[in-house]
Order: structure tokens, then C-alpha cells, then sequence
């Protein structure tokens, strides 16, 4: 799988986050800064479990999360607590909401035969995104409208999950 | 009862309820063969209580009082739908002695004690004092309702001695109830109290109590049949309560002595007449030594600990009793085996001073394991109403030993997950860990005496963040799109955007 990356300020507890991340086979390195600290160094690691669990590895130590993305707020929960981590909206221009329309999701349970797209590709409206089989039957996920693709989760041969991020657009120009 | 499979003459029976407890009562109807017949209020129709019983009648708009307490719509629906019995639950109707008249009026079983019990139990004082009458050990303090006369209350008082408590003798849910340190408060207090009992019960009569300090709250179930014979679940301690509401519960009360408890217990529903499935509440204090506190006229929420130690299914035994079955003379009680906890999971923010959470529910994942029961009405896409109770669900561990059903329910707590509303979940887990509640030290003051250190957690880690990016890099956890109430959010399938559909062509 390619590498991904993200540059992305969170709101944890009133305190915003500044992740640079970078996330290739599985490994994560970057830093997480805390407003008034300095930054921390990311090198960990982090998988799949499900369709909304993962498992992390930092500093050593491995943690199960389950989360969920509902727009501009991610609910995590690691351990029998619950957090809100919002997207920091900061004004125009500089904002990083991942809104519903920014992503494409695979729309049943089955394995990826194609993926037609890569980062940086320009897509008209209704072109062809990825494919999807199961059961002997073969569901074309298509753009929703024009755009530029911002990342692939997964390739051709991956199993996903109904509802899985394959693409995720950049935002609307 | 006869041995083999449970069973009753209904066909069809009622549940005047909502949320978790209409689920747990129609589990066991499916279990009997009994169909179910749900009510629910205009906001409730894609609740899983609606959607899970055979049949559902909406009873009137979103406020209990013009649904889930309105006596006419649910005797009506019961009426249209041939229900023979009404199960009501706890909360709402269920102790209600109209209510129970309207069912006997309208021909239709209600699941709990008789319409004359319900009402000559319904005053607090009256009970005490037949309890007294039939030799059941009573807070210390006067029998009679104190006297709006300031000379004679506060000779009532000093007779009883400070501190004190004022209790309704209407009350409920703690409504009329004051403490008093000192005589200088007491006329004030007197006065506040009477004015909140009158307010919520129409009743302002008041009784003097003295005050029980850090005692256990232990409570004796029992299900009476029609014909006298009562049979005895043990003993459940409920101490863990803030502001009167429980919150974590166990059977067996750890170190208390059944027998003596039982037999009080017993002693005042013999007296009362009374049927059904029932809960006496008593104070212990350190000595051992216990005082009669309330009864309660159904179904406890707290049920499911006795269930998992005795092995019973006291909803089976509500319907029976309600069938005119009897128990056979001399038939005992199964034992208690191994310790069951319970703890109440509500939407409720603890560290936002445990202001309700209400909202739309977006995912749930709920515990399992050997041991571990979840009475639940939580499914993703449904709403947790700001016009109901915020009790989400209960979660409930069983084990060999305490120290065992405690680690198991801490284990099964830490992979509850709700999304969507905050929870006391992790307030839970903290009060599992209290060094006091393992030892078994328990007081019924432990939780309200140190709420602002209970609710504190430590600093989230970078952990929380890091997953929230990985998330995102990785492509986990995408809320389902088009989420529809009640249910799984789903997408479009495929059959419904045939616009890019191939059949048998490769990739």
C-alpha cells in the first residue's frame, strides 16, 4: 500500500493538536503537538481490526481503539472511556472538515477487484472510482461530482467492509 | 408450580413500559409463548421495544403523561389488541392503585400486587407503621405525622433527636425529604418540605425519622403468591447510590445475615396481603442491626443480580403468580450461587455535573463473555429522549466470587461503546476500582461524600489523538451514510443504483 500522509489540528478536552503524520505499511511517524508543548515524536504503528476498531502501537505500548467519524468529530474509545476529537475548524481557507461528500465508501461487504484512481487524479462526475464484487455480483462506486482525489485506503485484492472509506476526495475547490 | 417447562393460560399480554425493562419482560413472554403487544408514545415508534413486539399501539404524544401514564389509552390498547395481562414495568404505572383498578374494571390482569394493596401501601407511614404492628424493626421516631403545630413538632423532634430526617408520607424519589442538623432549621425545613410534597403528591402530611448515618442499603426480594405463601430471593445491597439513585448493585449483600432480614421482610407482606414479586428495603448499620425502609410494589431495575445468582426468572414468576398459579406447600427456594453486580449505565455527563446527555445514538457495541448479561434497549440511529429516564442499559456480571463478577463487570464495561451520547461508563469503572467498594466497605453515603474526586480522570494520552488521525489514514470507522432511526444506518444497495451496475463483466 502507498504511503499516506496528514496535516490536520484537533480539538481534544479544549486543547487543540497538531498531527503531521505519515502512514506507510503500517507504521505511523510524525509528531503530535499539543498547543504549548513541544512536539512529540510519532513512531508507532497502526492497523485495521474492523470497520471501526484499530490497533495502535506508541511508545511500546498497544492500545485497541473503536472509533467513529461523523463529520468534524471523531468519537474514540480506548479502555472504557470515550473522547470527542474534533477537526480545529480555524476560519477560512485553513479549515480541514472532512465533510460527508469528501470521501467515497464501499457499499457492501466484499473484496476490491479494481481501483481505478490514484492521489492526484482529476475525476469527472459520475467516472469510474473502484469496483466492488460480492456474492458474483459487481458494484461500481462512481464520483459523485468532480474532484481530486486526495487518498486510497485500499487496493485491488483488499477486502473492505460495507461502509469502508475507499477514496477520499479533497475538499471542494 | 409444577416442574417442567413455565408456562401460563395468556396468550397475550401487555407491557405498559418502555426502553430495557419492556425488552426483559418480553424476553420471557417468547419464552412462554405469550405474545407481546408494545405501547409506545409518537416520538418512541423506532424503538426497539416497538419494533421487537408482535404487535404495537401508539398510546399519545411524547410526554409520559399523555402516554405512558395515561391509564385510559393503555387499557384501551389492551382492549383492542385482547391482551388478558398488562406487565407494567417499573416506574411509570406500576404502582399505581387506579391503574390497577382499571384493569380489574376492564377485565384485563395487572401484573402486580391488587388494586386494594397498592393503595393501602401507597402512604409511606401507614406501611411503616403496620410493618411496626407486625414486628418488623423500623427507623426510630414517632408513627403519628407530625404536627403543623410549632410547639408540638419540635417536641416530636427533640424526642427523636438531631439529625433527623422529615420524609412525605406520599413520597418518592426523594421529593419531601429534608435532613435537619439542628432544631433552628427545622420549622424552615418542616415548611420546604411540605411545600415540595404538596406540589408533587397533593399530600403534604410529613413524618419524622431519625437519621441512619453511613448505613448500607440492603433489600430482601420476594414474590408472594395468592394464597399466602412467600417465596425469598436473599438479600441484594444497593449502597452504591448517588443522590438516592442506585447505581451499582449486588447479591449477595456481602456479610449480611439473611435469615433475620428475610423473616421482617416476610412479616410485613403477610401483613399487607400481599401479591406478586416485591422488594423490602431495609437500612444496615455496622452492628448489624437493620431498620425497614420502604417497600417497593414491583419489578426492581436491579432484578437481574438475584436472577443470575438463584437462577430464576422473576418475570416468569410475576406472570405466574398474575395466572392464579400458587406455589405448592412446602416447596424452598433454589439457592444463591456465586455474586452477580450490576451497574446502570446512563446518558449522563459525570464530569458536567451529571447533566443527562440526550441525542441520537450512533454506535453501539455491547459486552459478552461467560457472566455477562446486558439488558439493553440501545441500537445505533436511535434517540435518547430528554422525556424519559437516561438509563441506556444495564450491564450485569456474574461470577464464582464478588472479587470474580467485579473484574468481570469492570472487563465487560471497558468494551461498552456508545457513540453518539456521553455516558457515565468510566464513572462506573472508577467506583468498581474504589478500594472500599472491593474491601465490601459499603456505606450508603460513599459516593455523594466524594463526587468531585469519583468524576476526576486523568489527561487523555496521545493515544486518543493518534487514533483519531490513523483513523482517518487507514479509512476505519466512516459513519454509515443516510442513517434511518431505530436501525442500522444503510446505504443505497446495490439494486438501487443500478446506474453503474455490471453483471459477469471482469474487471
Amino acid at each position: 500500500m502507498s504511503a499516506k500522509s496528514l496535516k490536520k489540528s484537533y480539538l481534544l478536552g479544549g486543547r487543540a493538536v497538531e498531527a503531521a503524520l505519515r502512514l506507510a505499511d503500517g507504521r505511523v511517524t510524525g509528531s503530535l503537538t499539543t498547543a504549548g508543548d513541544e512536539p512529540a515524536v510519532v513512531d508507532g504503528s497502526a492497523r485495521r481490526l474492523g470497520a471501526h476498531r484499530l490497533a495502535l502501537e506508541l511508545d511500546g505500548k498497544r492500545v485497541r481503539a473503536t472509533v467513529l467519524r461523523d463529520g468534524g468529530r471523531t468519537w474514540v474509545q480506548i479502555d472504557g472511556r470515550t473522547y470527542e476529537v474534533d477537526v480545529h475548524e480555524r476560519g477560512a481557507g485553513g479549515g480541514a472538515h472532512l465533510g460527508e461528500a469528501d470521501f467515497a465508501v464501499s457499499p457492501m461487504t466484499g473484496g476490491l477487484t479494481k481501483v481505478s484512481v490514484t492521489p492526484g487524479d482529476s475525476v469527472d462526475k459520475s467516472g469510474e472510482l473502484f469496483v466492488v464484487e460480492a456474492m458474483k455480483m459487481e458494484f461500481v462506486v462512481r464520483a459523485p461530482r468532480d474532484l481530486v482525489v486526495a487518498s486510497v485506503a485500499y487496493a485491488a485484492g483488499d477486502q473492505v467492509e460495507q461502509g469502508d472509506v475507499v477514496v477520499a476526495f479533497e475538499e471542494e475547490a | 408450580m409444577s416442574a417442567g417447562p413455565v408456562s401460563v393460560s395468556f396468550r397475550k399480554v401487555l407491557v405498559a413500559n418502555r426502553g430495557e425493562i419492556a425488552l426483559r419482560v418480553m424476553r420471557t413472554c417468547r419464552v412462554m409463548g405469550v405474545a407481546t403487544v408494545a405501547v409506545y408514545s409518537e416520538i418512541d415508534a423506532d424503538q426497539r421495544h416497538v419494533l421487537e413486539a408482535d404487535e404495537a399501539v401508539c398510546i399519545g404524544p411524547a410526554e409520559a403523561r399523555a402516554s405512558y401514564l395515561n391509564i385510559e389509552a393503555i387499557i384501551e390498547a389492551a382492549k383492542a389488541t385482547e391482551a388478558e395481562a398488562i406487565h407494567p414495568g417499573y416506574g411509570f404505572l406500576s404502582e399505581n392503585a387506579a391503574f390497577a383498578k382499571a384493569c380489574e374494571d376492564a377485565g384485563v390482569v395487572f401484573v402486580g400486587p391488587s388494586a386494594d394493596v397498592l393503595r393501602d401501601s401507597s402512604d409511606k407511614l401507614i406501611v411503616k407503621r403496620r410493618a411496626a404492628e407486625a414486628g418488623c424493626p423500623v427507623i426510630p421516631g414517632p408513627l403519628d405525622a407530625v404536627s403543623e403545630e410549632s410547639a408540638k413538632l419540635r417536641a416530636a423532634a427533640n424526642e427523636t433527636g438531631y439529625p433527623l430526617m422529615l420524609k412525605a408520607s406520599a413520597g418518592g424519589g426523594g421529593k419531601g425529604m429534608r435532613r435537619v442538623e439542628r432544631e433552628e432549621d427545622l420549622e424552615s425545613a418542616a415548611e420546604s418540605a411540605r411545600r415540595e410534597a404538596g406540589g408533587a403528591f397533593g399530600n403534604t402530611e410529613l413524618y419524622l425519622e431519625r437519621m441512619i448515618e453511613g448505613a448500607r442499603h440492603v433489600e430482601v426480594q420476594v414474590v408472594c403468591d395468592n394464597y399466602g405463601s412467600t417465596r425469598f430471593f436473599g438479600c441484594r445491597d444497593c449502597s452504591m447510590q448517588r443522590r438516592n439513585q442506585k447505581v451499582i448493585e449486588e447479591a449477595p449483600a456481602p456479610g449480611v445475615a439473611v435469615g433475620d432480614i428475610q423473616e421482617a421482610a416476610g412479616k410485613l407482606v403477610e401483613a399487607l396481603g400481599y401479591r406478586g414479586a416485591g422488594t423490602i428495603e431495609f437500612l444496615v448499620e455496622p452492628d448489624g442491626s437493620f431498620w425497614f425502609l420502604e417497600l417497593n410494589r414491583r419489578l426492581q431495575v436491579e432484578h437481574p443480580v438475584t436472577e443470575e445468582c438463584f437462577g430464576v426468572d422473576l418475570v416468569a414468576l410475576q406472570l405466574q403468580v398474575a395466572d392464579g398459579e400458587g406455589f405448592a406447600a412446602g416447596e424452598r427456594s433454589v439457592f444463591s450461587q456465586g455474586h452477580a453486580v450490576e451497574a446502570r449505565v446512563y446518558a449522563e455527563d459525570p464530569a458536567g455535573g451529571f447533566l443527562p446527555s440526550p441525542g441520537r445514538v450512533l454506535y453501539v457495541a455491547e459486552p459478552e463473555g461467560p457472566g455477562i448479561r446486558v439488558d439493553s434497549a440501545l441500537a445505533a440511529g436511535m434517540d435518547v429522549s430528554p422525556n424519559y429516564d437516561p438509563m441506556l442499559a444495564k450491564v450485569i456480571a456474574h461470577g464464582e466470587t464478588r472479587d470474580e463478577a467485579i473484574a468481570r463487570l469492570d472487563a465487560a464495561l471497558a468494551e461498552t461503546v456508545i457513540f453518539g451520547v456521553r455516558t457515565n461508563i468510566a464513572f462506573l469503572r472508577t467506583l468498581l476500582a474504589d478500594p472500599d467498594f472491593r474491601a465490601a466497605r459499603l456505606r450508603n453515603d460513599a459516593i455523594d461524600s466524594r463526587t468531585d474526586e469519583l468524576v476526576q480522570l486523568p489527561e487523555p494520552g496521545a493515544e486518543v489523538v493518534l487514533a483519531a488521525a490513523a483513523a482517518e489514514l487507514l479509512g476505519v470507522g466512516a459513519r454509515r451514510r443516510a442513517p434511518t432511526a431505530g436501525g442500522a444506518a444503510r446505504l443505497p444497495t446495490p439494486w438501487e443504483t443500478l446506474a453503474g451496475f455490471r453483471l459477469g463483466e471482469g474487471a
